[in-house]
């Protein structure tokens, strides 16, 4: 007799299982607009690359190094990865403060370089770096063994390596006015003992690369979902 | 002498469940074969990448049988991939209202609010956005593309 409850549970079980799809994992690619909505013609001049200095704390060596290592990796992002047209940067720029939040408001300092350059776009930046040997946390996804269930926890997470601290704006050239400000905060890793190396800084940064490029062009993001089959 | 009818009580179960499916199919369940069919296009349709299609048809199935989480799944997915992104978000939002415990929906949704705070509504200004979040999605291989 029980025998055939059973077998009758699980005959039920599979009728009313016939009635619920599947899911299947699809990987699909997600469009992304640029920031700014550019013609492709327009020529761009880049700088000036500032030192935000901290407060209390004098220029280091690695600062200008970053500044410099900065416009190198900036430029080449800007020509190989968004195809911008630009201008060769032929003369040293000495803008009256060094803060580029002040620099933003002065329009005749960018319509000076707009005037000298032809420039219809002008990047900027102010950067900050610092090492650290910093500890955090980290969300990550698991599949609980209990339930079957997917999950996100907090896991902590010490590295050691370069903290980023970049403020990158556009400015109109003809007109001085701010087109686009993007503030990025990243982080390179980096082995406890290669820390005093400050040789190719930016390379390998993913997350400053595609925030760099979004400004300019469109991007795609190819992602993981679920679907049900039926 | 009146013969007593001797059917085993398995076959009678048997035939009470084909009765209750035909009944329900009977009533009105022409519908849901339907959105059952026209989830499986859509399916097929987004397999190849023909996100479009493949919301049409999910659409038409949430028509047919309405607020069925994973419908609505399905739903919010493709208009995630046509870039309807302010509308996924709703989708999402309404399937789990009605199944918060669906797996599947719940974990698109974990995965997609994620996209979404980092490339669509960053944080307000004043806020700092922080990179070190971004283009892991959460996922192993999220990758974008200039």
């Amino acid at each position: 007799m029980r025998k055939r409850t059973a077998e009758l549970l699980l005959l039920i079980v599979a009728v009313a299982s016939l009635g619920y799809g599947g899911t299947r994992e699809v990987r699909m690619q997600l469009h992304l607009k640029p920031e700014l909505h550019l013609e492709g013609t327009e020529s761009v001049f880049v700088g000036p690359i500032l030192i935000e200095p901290r407060e209390g704390e004098d220029i280091q060596s690695i600062d200008l190094t970053a500044s410099r290592e900065f416009e190198i990796y900036l430029r080449k992002i800007l020509r190989r990865e968004a195809e911008l047209r630009l201008l060769p940067n032929e003369k040293d720029l000495r803008p009256e403060s060094k803060h580029l939040a002040a620099l933003m408001g002065d329009a005749a300092f960018w319509q000076a370089i707009n005037e000298d350059t032809g420039a219809d776009l002008i990047v900027a930046a102010s950067i900050d770096v610092k090492i650290l040997d910093r500890a955090g946390y980290t969300t990550e996804e698991y599949v609980s063994p209990q339930d079957g269930k997917t999950y996100f926890r907090q896991v902590l997470v010490e590295e050691t390596g370069f903290s980023y601290d970049i403020l990158l704006v556009v400015m109109d050239g003809k007109t001085g006015a701010v087109i686009h400000e993007e503030q990025i905060t990243d982080f390179k890793p980096q082995n406890e003992r290669k820390l005093e190396e400050y040789t190719d800084m930016f390379t390998d940064l993913y997350t400053l690369q595609n925030r760099l490029v979004g400004i300019f062009v469109p991007r795609t993001v190819q992602v993981k979902r679920t679907l049900f089959t039926d | 002498m009146v013969k007593e009818w001797s059917i085993p009580s398995t076959a009678l179960l048997l035939m009470l469940i084909a009765l209750l499916g035909a009944g329900s199919a009977i009533a009105g369940d022409g519908n849901k074969n339907e959105a059952e069919a026209e989830m499986e296009w859509g399916y097929k349709a987004a397999r190849r990448g023909y996100w479009q299609e493949a919301l049409l048809r999910f659409e038409h199935a949430n028509i047919l049988t309405p607020n069925q989480p994973r419908i609505l799944n399905n739903i919010a997915v493709a208009q995630e991939a046509n870039g309807l992104y302010e509308q996924a978000l709703l989708t999402y939002q309404t399937g789990l209202e009605i199944s918060p415990n669906n797996d599947a929906l719940r974990r698109n949704y974990m995965r997609f609010q994620e996209f979404y705070s980092s490339y669509i509504a960053p944080p307000e200004v004043g806020e700092e956005k922080n990179g070190d979040d971004e283009g892991e999605e959460g996922e192993d291989d999220a990758q974008t593309n200039g």
